[in-house]
């Protein structure tokens, strides 16, 4: 018979610990270790009612194994002995001893120190770049802690955000409704509008689960995407529509809901008395304010009278346009003025009057999509609303609107995606489907604070919304310097200042600036020092041949390196950390985080090691406590873990488990300590198990209220509305901005100032593309193609193009080896399926690959899956396969005003002649 | 990614329609080969032993070709040192009726090699021999190209037609005046029924029973199959009749043509028209709200059947 | 009566290939061998198309011809359905492999490692050298379904109990169950759901469903 598979044998033991390679994690997983060594990734079944998809991890969990044991790992610190960087340089790195490599480093640190820690020009003389949205630092032990203890870091090097991100939607998201990432409430929900997000690939372990769950209740999503991705596989229709066109598609679906269909359908309730549509707007386009209060006025139907938006027992007219006797208008920079018998429009009637030119045959125009599916979708829309429906979660009577829209990468990022935020929450807006069950609702906060709890992070302003954290436009405030070479604060009010904005800010600007200084501001330096983790810029970014450029040039890099890489090739020294099955990390589980990580509880979960170290691997957290040593700064990286800065605060209102300050802790100690924090937080002091007890259970968790996913309840029980739709804050803003920078005589920002409007309008955005084939001295006739891409479950966010095994499995999903074209596309270009083509873009830069042929994407469209492209990450190097990011131009041009850009280009696609056929890949390849 | 595994595409999104199997290679067909030919030219030799046929020769060369295929197929299998484990199947599996049988036709074929009169018996175990590996391929479910059931009457037909084409071919070297008349009678009605059942066997693999791509093979073999396997030895035949100074030749060639027709037909059909069966779905599923859609079958020519 | 088989809802899966990967780790198959995959499949022309994602594998035919041709007897099939390979008898003949119209069944003649020829240590403890040159496939983790029998366990229910292919799935759009037992999980999705099975026109007899849309009410 067959037998039980081999290696079956010997010690048995599972381990439970967490996959966190991506950011739609953490999930929970158990490693299964046979007398020693890593054999299996396991779901961890002891979870499965308390994580969101029953203690699952997706198909990336399953690599770490090879991961764990590549021979193509780091097994030791390394130096570099060419002292030449470049990419056809040999960097000679050679193994040294640990205590080699830590002083040297400390030897850096400690002159930098010496000398001061922020350089002439005002920038940071340190710098470290994490890539992953957030992942490293659940991978970096106390590392945070030391980096905390340290001062000023410049953490604006980017790997990606702004162009791989939700970049608009962060900062839109967080600004209307507190959702860095913006979610339909899966469970409830019935009808998805889905404009490129990838839930299906990048949506992670839960965002497959509970669609997956959506569907076999019969959930409808509408699948809105050039080309047919994995997730338009899994949508019940799918709308080839042009690419970068998708606001004027959102825009024409508000015009059908306000102009074709009857007011009734949609929830005036909601329009009135939760959003600013009631306020009224002057003729000078600023909100009429009672002279008094300065407060925003709205017209009172039961007194025919303007009174303050928070008037007690005022009905709100939704609609119209009204004389007010006396009023104020604030402009920006403390602009005043007064009015009388002025006429004042609701911000709805402008809302409406906004979008009458986005009729469905427009829509159908620019969109190349037919009218008649607009037409339909929008009224499947109203349909499925459910307006004056309620549901009771909890025992709490809530709205219940089972309808969400959702973007994705390229349609929420670059020019354009502010447009779609805006058009996206208005659709939620006008059937009151805005966080509240089965609508579109905000997972989490990065910008504002406390990050636990999104319902906790707003205080009402004057205006009667939630008060906002933007970087100060004022004269007296506004920060005329950059603090880091992307000038976040000074460029981006709406990034904010947490912990997480310089990584948001214009992140290319980081690398652009260094050679393309710009007036009036400091000429950006390298940063004397770099530190890399879990990131591959020189891979991941724009335009990466000029990202390697820069690296290349950087005076002194360290990177904690798993195997050689892009990046790492330009290091100075290697250092090898004990990866995801090797190391330990206490992390907070639970409540609500992007993509779909909606808890029901909220707890904590170990990683802890399944097996050894390999080689002379170190855990993070003692390479951590040996710089805070050498560096001096031991007191201060203590006094960081005891502040929590690793992830647990050590000392709560009822217990104290703070490490002495004056001794270099243990790994031990440190995680023990934060494992009895952990363990009395979530009792409130009664228990104090350590890490004995969370090794052999692995998580614990405490109840999350689900009433807790929705906003509009804390939004209302505070007697705020939401900003929507008209901008008066962020139109002043812009305004202050702009007068700010026309004082320093900056001119270089002046067309994203244009982002800054009352009611976002639909411009010509491809055209924007079009735009920088021009810019870049081509013509737009010779680059007739699109290329987009697309994440891929088997790679995103998981810096594992080098396990064999994800390259293996990847190949049964199509797109992994090729570029991806519709065969009438191919016809023009005169090309078959597994030919080689060249991919041009107007930077000069070209790629090539072979041809996948698809009817799944539009005949003017390209697909680029995922970011290949290697050429020193071993396995990877082989794949020969293109990516975009060498094509796409990082340009001011193509920079919004949110600072991000989208993953987008023309191109121009020829047949590869004979002497360009590649590098390998075509031996076992089916024709 | 490793390409060390049998039997498989590449790139696997590719590998949805049939692909050429490749877990029976030409080792597997020269088992084909051999059998056929060899007990074609048994059963030829020893219905012949009637008509007072006896040659050593031919009992030798028929045992031998016979079993230079078994040991063709014998290089081909993963475990050689259980190669008796073949004899576990009888139950159920054609490959072991063949090994029973050829446990019975070569000590008989040995034996008739010493008594004569037992070459009128080897016939009885070489068409038991011939129509296992006609069931052999029939029986070979994931392989439409083998699965038809005219597989049967074709390996037999052509079994017969080959053994008759090597006897004429082996008479013209070994037996003194040639292969009796009889013979070239035979390989014609052998041949015309090859030719006929073949051309059903390629009409109905073309109509739809075999994916596209083997039955582009097919398609392609068929012409100068038909012409240098079949009308070429009838026309050698013709020869011979017309031009006795050179009818032995011309007979030894027409043999020749007749069987080597017949092994090509053997490895195109074992090895490049051997397409898999592919994968296939009736329907496209309704994901979630949406509507089912129609079915796929990627690489043959028929379509599936559309939403019910 | 039991008869194991899996229920695949083709409107839940997603194609993420996590089964195939938690398969390859509970069987240590080499590289390119999957026993479970999903096929990626493409329907229609543009605009008007769809894209399915197919899992397949052993189907543990209730005729299997693959146990029908094998000389040696490696090939059986249980009472409860799955069809085995005994890989100390099988002589590695290939002539199951021509014969199984899935595809599903491999044939590895020398050690292959993801790594090439560097074999990693988890590839070293799971080594089997009893699967070279001999066939083999999934067995629908026939070891854990028959230790959860022994332990009073429900297959497809308990995780211990069931194959690591439906124990993966992050979109549930596996299930493994007794299709003899009307109260199973599997015969209750059937019940709800319509199903086909592939290339049921060969008689094959095969034992995964697959669910393309909801039963009408």
């Amino acid at each position: 018979m067959s037998a039980a598979p081999a290696g079956g044998g010997g010690k048995v033991e599972k381990v439970q610990t967490y996959c966190y390679q991506c950011v739609a994690g953490p999930d929970l997983m158990t490693v299964k270790v046979v007398d020693g060594v890593a054999t299996e990734i396991e779901p961890n079944f002891k979870a499965a009612d308390t994580h969101p998809a029953e203690g699952k991890v997706c198909v990336k969990a399953f690599g770490l194994i090879q991961k764990s044991y590549t021979p193509h790992r780091i097994l030791t610190p390394m130096k570099r002995t060419n002292p030449k960087k470049g990419k056809d340089q040999d960097p000679g790195f050679v193994p040294i001893s640990w205590d080699e490599a830590m002083s040297t480093i400390a030897e850096r640190l400690n002159t930098i120190r010496a000398e001061g820690l922020v350089d002439g020009n005002g920038y940071p003389k340190v710098a470290a770049s994490f890539g992953g949205a957030g992942t490293p630092t659940q991978y970096m032990g106390s590392l945070t802690a030391f980096l905390s203890a340290w001062g000023p870091i410049d953490f604006g090097f980017g790997s990606g955000q702004g162009v791989k991100c939700y970049h608009s939607e962060h900062l839109y998201g967080e600004f209307w409704h507190r959702g860095y990432v913006i979610t339909p409430d899966t469970p409830r929900t019935n009808y998805i509008i889905n404009c490129g997000a990838n839930h299906e690939a990048s949506g992670g372990v839960c965002g497959v689960y509970r669609h997956a769950e959506a569907r076999g209740r019969g959930a409808k999503r509408i699948q809105v995407e050039p080309h047919l991705s994995v997730t338009g596989a899994c949508s019940a229709e799918w709308l080839p529509i042009r690419p970068k066109t998708d606001a004027a598609f959102l825009m024409t679906l508000l015009n059908v809901m306000v102009h074709e269909a009857s007011r009734d359908r949609l929830d005036l309730e909601f329009l009135r008395n939760t959003t600013s549509s009631p306020y009224l707007i002057g003729p000078d386009g600023w909100y009429l304010r009672d002279p008094e209060t300065n407060k925003p006025l709205l017209w009172d139907e039961k007194t025919a009278k303007a009174v303050p938006h928070d008037t007690a027992g005022a009905v709100p007219a939704l609609e119209g346009r009204f004389t007010v006797a006396k009023a104020v208008t604030l402009g920006a920079d403390d602009e005043r003025w007064e009015h009388a018998d002025v006429e004042g429009v609701t911000a709805f009637t402008k809302f409406v009057e906004h979008v009458r030119e986005y009729t469905p045959a427009w829509g159908a125009k620019v969109c190349d999509v037919p009218e008649a599916r607009i037409r339909k979708i929008a009224n499947e829309f109203l349909d499925n609303a459910c307006v004056g429906q309620t549901i009771e979660i909890d025992g709490q009577v809530m709205p219940y609107r089972p309808v969400a829209v959702t973007l994705g990468k390229t349609v929420n990022n670059g020019w354009g995606g502010a447009e779609c935020c805006w058009a996206r929450t208005m659709l939620a807006v006008l059937v009151g489907a805005l966080e509240v069950p089965g609508g579109t609702i905000g997972t989490t906060i990065r910008i504002n604070r406390p990050a636990a709890n999104r319902l906790e992070s707003f205080e009402g302003c004057l205006d009667g919304f939630m008060e906002y954290p933007f970087n100060p436009t004022d004269r007296d405030t506004w920060k005329a310097n950059p603090v880091i070479r992307n000038a976040y604060k000074m460029l981006v009010p709406l990034v904010g200042n947490s912990s997480w904005s310089p990584a948001l800010g214009p992140t290319q600007f980081s690398y652009m600036f260094l050679d393309e200084p710009q007036d009036q501001i400091p000429r950006a330096t390298f940063p004397e020092f770099l530190l890399v983790y879990r990131t591959n810029p020189v891979i991941s970014f724009w335009d990466t041949d000029r990202v390697a450029s820069v690296v290349s040039r950087m005076p002194f890099v360290v990177c904690f390196a798993h195997t050689r890489d892009e990046t790492n090739h330009f290091a100075d020294i290697l250092l090898p950390d004990a990866t995801d099955l090797e190391g330990m990390q206490l992390i907070r589980i639970g409540g609500t985080k992007f993509q779909e990580q909606y808890w029901k509880t909220q707890g904590f979960a170990l990683r802890q090691p399944s097996v050894k170290p390999q080689g002379e691997a170190r855990d993070f957290t003692d390479i951590a406590t040996d710089l805070a040593v050498r560096t001096g700064l031991l007191e201060k990286y203590n006094n960081a873990i005891n502040r929590g800065s690793h992830g647990v605060p050590l000392k709560g209102p009822n217990w104290d488990f703070s490490i002495p300050l004056d001794k270099a802790p243990t790994l031990e100690e440190v995680w023990d300590a934060s494992c009895r924090s952990a363990s009395a937080e979530l009792t409130g002091g009664a228990e104090s198990q350590g890490l004995d007890w969370w090794k052999q259970n692995g998580f614990r968790t405490i109840p999350y209220p689900e009433t807790n996913w929705f906003l509009t309840p804390a939004l209302k029980a505070k007697g705020l509305r939401y900003e929507l739709p008209y901008q008066e804050r962020l139109t002043r803003i812009g305004r202050q901005l702009g007068n700010r920078l026309k004082e320093a005589g900056i001119t270089w920002w002046d067309h994203q100032l244009t982002e800054y409007r009352p009611l976002m309008d639909w411009h010509d955005f491809p055209g924007y593309w079009e735009q920088s084939v021009v810019e870049h001295g081509g013509k737009v006739e010779d680059f007739p193609f699109w290329v987009v891409t697309a994440r891929s479950m088997q790679y995103a966010w998981g810096s594992n193009m080098h396990i064999p095994l994800m390259r293996e499995v990847s190949g049964n999903v199509k797109g992994h080896d090729g570029v991806v074209m519709n065969p009438e596309a191919a016809r023009k270009v005169g090309v078959k399926e597994g030919e080689r083509i060249v991919v041009s873009s107007p930077i000069g830069k070209s790629v090539s690959g072979r041809v996948v042929l698809s009817q799944g994407i539009r005949p003017d469209t390209i697909l680029m899956m995922s970011q290949f492209d290697h050429w020193a990450t071993p396995v990877a190097k082989d794949f020969d396969v293109p990516s975009m990011n060498r094509l796409t131009a990082m340009t001011m041009q193509l920079t919004d005003a949110t600072g991000s850009g989208a993953d987008l280009s023309r191109v121009a696609i020829r047949k590869a002649r004979p002497d360009e056929q590649g590098r390998s890949g075509e031996k076992g390849r089916r024709a | 990614m490793s390409e060390d595994f049998e039997d498989a595409p590449g790139m696997r999104h590719l590998g949805l329609s049939p692909w050429l199997q490749t877990a029976w290679d030409l080792r597997a067909a020269g088992n084909f080969i051999g059998g056929g030919t060899g007990t074609g030219l048994l059963i030829i030799a020893s219905l012949g032993a009637f008509d007072g046929l006896y040659s050593p020769v031919l009992l030798l060369a028929g045992l031998a070709l016979v079993g230079l295929g078994l040991f063709s197929v014998f290089l081909e299998i993963g475990r050689p040192l259980r190669a008796m484990n073949v004899l576990l199947g009888g139950k159920r599996s054609w490959m072991t009726r063949e090994a029973f049988v050829a446990a019975v036709l070569f000590p008989l074929g040995g034996a008739a090699l010493i008594w004569p009169d037992l070459a009128k018996l080897v016939w009885i175990p070489a068409t038991a021999y011939l129509y296992c590996q006609a069931r052999i391929l029939e029986a070979s479910k994931g392989i439409p190209t083998w699965r038809s059931p005219l597989i049967l009457p074709l390996t037999v037909v052509t079994g017969l037609a080959e053994g008759a084409g090597i006897l004429l071919l082996l008479g013209t070297l070994f037996l003194d005046g040639g292969a009796p008349e009889w013979v070239a009678g035979t390989l014609v009605a052998a041949i015309a029924g090859r030719l006929f059942v073949w051309m059903f066997y390629r009409r109905r693999m073309v109509g739809g029973e075999a994916p596209v791509e083997a039955a582009a093979v097919l398609i392609r073999f068929s012409m100068p199959f038909t012409l240098g396997g079949n009308v070429i030895p009838i026309a050698f035949l013709v020869i011979a009749g017309m031009q006795p100074d050179i009818r032995g030749a011309a007979l030894a060639a027409a043999g020749l043509a007749a069987m080597i027709g017949g092994w090509a037909m053997k490895v195109t059909i074992v090895t490049k028209a051997a397409h898999n069966q592919g994968f296939a779905i009736n329907h496209s599923p309704a994901r979630g709200g949406g509507e089912s859609g129609p079915g796929f079958k990627p690489g043959w020519r028929e379509v599936t059947k559309d939403k019910q | 009566m039991t008869k194991w088989a899996i229920v695949a809802d083709l409107g839940r899966c997603v194609g993420c290939q996590t089964c195939t990967t938690a398969c390859r780790h509970a069987n240590a198959t080499p590289p390119g061998v999957q026993y479970r995959k999903v096929l990626d499949m493409e329907v229609g022309t543009f605009p008007d198309v769809r894209r399915v994602f197919v899992p397949v594998g052993c189907m543990h035919c209730d005729e299997p011809p693959c146990r029908d041709v094998c000389p040696t007897t490696a090939t059986t099939k249980r009472a409860d359905g799955m069809v085995m390979i005994d890989y100390d008898i099988c002589i590695g003949c290939g002539y199951c492999i021509v014969a199984c119209p899935y595809q599903a069944r491999y044939k590895v003649s020398k050690p292959t490692f993801a790594f090439k020829d560097q074999q990693t240590q988890n590839e070293r403890a799971r080594f089997d050298e009893r699967l070279l040159g001999v066939a083999q496939k999934c067995t629908f983790c026939v070891d854990r379904v028959d230790y959860g029998l022994a332990n009073g366990l429900t297959p497809g229910v308990a995780p211990e109990a069931t194959p690591a292919c439906v124990n993966s799935c992050l979109s549930k759009a596996l299930t493994f169950g007794d299709t003899d037992n009307p109260d199973s999980n599997v015969s209750k999705l059937l019940k709800r759901y319509k199903s086909f099975r592939m290339h049921e026109e060969l008689g094959t007899g095969p034992n995964i469903h697959y669910l393309w849309e909801t039963e009408d009410e």
